[in-house]
């Protein structure tokens, strides 16, 4: 009986909240059990970079990307947001590997246009509407210290809503936004990381501890 | 491959994830080597399997992970290419590119000495093979016929970077202290034990294999292993009449003794004898960077007017929506520079292209994109290095410009020399910049 308990606590803190079995995940995503063995590796040196307790935290997200835990940005809140499915402020490591299998060079087109769509409806509307589009422009500019005037920004969104917004009710739908990445195919290119595909080689240690049966 | 074909119904079929294991197709000491299918794309590979419990005993746990890791960054037409790795609780599985045209060691026993005409193009396969390594700053140390494979078209692929060692296992005064590789192709400076240099040992040991494709014989050989040393350590090797003079400068030159007067590849390179019919493989370390939707939409720019972008196009460029960073060492922002400017395209781009000529790279100019490429001739075998500038219209008059460096290149050398190159750029057309997009601009002018 002892030695059950110990096993059971054992495997409990071996596996913190929010881990899942890699067999599952792999069923969900196109990672195969080995590629999320080693998603792992990356997931726990991410996980516990400023807090050790298995799960990424915002800071850690942000330190892990760009070197630096304290900067602001809306275009990194937003994509935290979308990785943080349960919406409870951490990246779990299940929701890190089924977002990043968005990602996966294999993943289907629509899949990457749509994870894309609803990170660009900030308001979470179902629209992308012009002062969110209006917004994400001033959030780039400013990213870029480029003083850029008023009219020039409403110039821009200007223009681009012309472009999309095909039937003209001041918002970009699903379908006007299908149109526009079918036309320019370069602005998913955010959404495809070619390393996905050699994860095994960029995080071998996986090799020694697998629990892939024989 | 059709000859592989035949051997999936003789063996018992095995399962490694999509892969479908064959016959064996060499045996070792740590490892078996099988030929193995991947069911979803029929492609052939050679897949190395290794047992856990043996390495566990012999503590080398860590030299597969580097083993792993190195293999990662080489991708070279002649070097055997490792796709990806798989596990299981008792084995590891390395899955290679499988070659089919045997080893060169097995050719010589079989069919002799090879031409001099044939025997050169292997010859320079090899060395552009290997100079492509060492640039990455991976050494062999195990250079020998048996290393060398042949594919169907005869081209060469150097194999076994099993005891390759990278630049972190070297010693304070920066020399290899390991030795290791087979008798025949050992450097004296290997056997003698001192601390070593990597890349002319490489050498040492393709001088040997050179001989050994010229002449069918190893130029070190005796019945016992003292009687081999001494001959290495006297170095000077008999050399038949019938060789051609240049052929037997180049293996004396290669052969020297001592390492220090031994030729480089800078020096074999720049060689007449090397330099007949020589053609550089095509060098693929950007490939990954190649296959971008970008490239797909370029091809449809027909005038000399910059791209105009659309708002999303623009909000595309925010560094905090490229996700790399997860998988590079290198900071996202580094790698890219991108400034705004409300100059004419052409003079912004002639501008770049004046500069980046001077810097000794050469221009290829499409639309309103350029391509720089510094080829390695003018680096001493340092491998290319590459440049894109280009241009997009936010609105009439105002541009971006972006430039991009070469990235995926592990080799810190190369990366602190692109950017003090990017930083040359940025300081001699500083004057046409409205804006720099980002602060590592800044950074890089301080």
């Amino acid at each position: 009986m002892l030695a059950f308990v110990k096993r059971f606590s054992l495997k409990r803190t071996k596996h913190p909240r929010g881990y899942e079995d890699p067999q599952v995940l792999a069923s969900e995503t196109p990672f195969t059990v080995n590629e999320i063995e080693a998603l792992h590796n990356l997931f726990k040196k991410l996980s516990t970079s400023i807090i050790n307790d298995g799960l990424i935290h915002k800071e850690e997200f942000l330190l892990a990307l760009f070197r630096n835990s304290s900067m602001q940005n809306l275009f990194a809140d937003r994509v935290f947001y979308m990785f943080d499915r349960k919406r409870n402020g951490v990246i779990e490591f299940g929701e890190f590997v089924r977002s990043l299998s968005i990602f996966h060079p294999h993943t289907p087109e629509h899949e990457k246009s749509s994870f894309m769509f609803k990170l660009y409806d900030l308001d979470g509307t179902g629209f992308i509407q012009r002062h969110e589009l209006k917004k994400m422009v001033g959030a780039l500019l400013s990213e870029t210290d480029l003083g850029l005037s008023e009219e020039s920004i409403e110039a821009i969104v200007e223009q681009t809503m012309i472009e999309v917004d095909t039937n003209k009710d001041g918002k970009i739908d699903e379908e006007e936004w299908k149109e526009l990445v079918a036309k320019n195919p370069s602005i998913l290119k955010n959404m495809t990381l070619p390393y996905l595909k050699e994860v095994t080689l960029a995080f071998p240690s996986f090799v020694l501890d697998s629990e892939v049966d024989d | 491959r059709p000859s592989g074909l035949d051997s999936w119904m003789v063996t018992k079929e095995m399962r490694v994830g999509k892969y479908e294991l064959g016959r064996t197709l060499g045996e070792g000491n740590s490892a078996n080597v099988k030929l193995a299918r991947d069911t979803v794309s029929g492609q052939s590979f050679a897949v190395k399997i290794i047992d856990k419990s043996r390495i566990s005993r012999l503590n080398v746990s860590l030299q597969i992970k580097r083993e792993i890791r190195t293999l990662k960054v080489l991708k070279h037409p002649n070097i055997v290419r490792l796709h990806e790795v798989l596990a299981s609780k008792t084995n590891i599985y390395m899955v290679l590119e499988y070659v089919t045209g045997g080893d060169l060691f097995d050719r010589i026993v079989c069919e002799g000495k090879i031409s001099e005409r044939e025997g050169r193009k292997m010859f320079q396969q090899l060395i552009d093979g290997l100079n492509y390594c060492h640039y990455k700053g991976v050494f062999h140390r195990d250079l020998k016929l048996e290393n060398v494979l042949l594919d169907a078209k005869g081209h060469i692929k150097i194999t076994d970077f099993g005891l390759s060692a990278l630049p972190q296992h070297f010693r304070e005064d920066g020399l290899l202290h390991t030795a290791c590789g087979s008798p025949n192709y050992v450097a004296p400076e290997v056997l003698v034990n001192k601390g070593y240099d990597g890349a002319a040992s490489d050498i040492w040991s393709c001088g040997v294999i050179l001989y050994a494709i010229l002449t069918g014989c190893l130029p070190f050989d005796d019945t016992n292993l003292a009687a081999i040393c001494r001959k290495i350590v006297k170095g000077d090797p008999p050399i038949p009449r019938w060789i051609s003079p240049g052929a037997k400068t180049m293996i004396k030159r290669m052969l020297d003794p001592n390492p220090m007067t031994r030729i480089t590849i800078a020096g074999i390179k720049a060689n007449d004898w090397f330099k007949h019919d020589y053609s550089t493989s095509s060098n693929c370390h950007d490939e990954d960077d190649a296959i971008s939707i970008q490239d797909v939409y370029e091809e449809e720019k027909t005038s000399d007017s910059p791209t105009v972008i659309n708002a999303f196009q623009l909000i595309g460029m925010s560094l905090f929506l490229d996700l790399s960073g997860l998988f590079e060492t290198e900071n996202v922002s580094e790698r890219q520079i991108r400034f705004t400017t409300n100059k004419p395209v052409v003079d912004v781009l002639d501008k770049i292209k004046t500069v980046l000529m001077e810097m000794g790279f050469c221009v290829q100019k499409k639309h309103t994109m350029l391509k720089a490429i510094q080829e390695e001739s003018t680096r001493k075998g340092q491998g290319g290095l590459s440049v894109t500038a280009e241009v997009f219209e936010i609105i009439p008059l105002l541009n971006v410009v972006e430039l991009r460096k070469s990235h995926g290149d592990s080799c810190l050398y190369n990366q602190v020399l692109i950017n003090s190159f990017m930083r040359e750029i940025i300081k001699r057309i500083g004057h046409m910049m409205c804006h720099t997009i980002s602060l590592q601009v800044q950074q890089l002018l301080r």
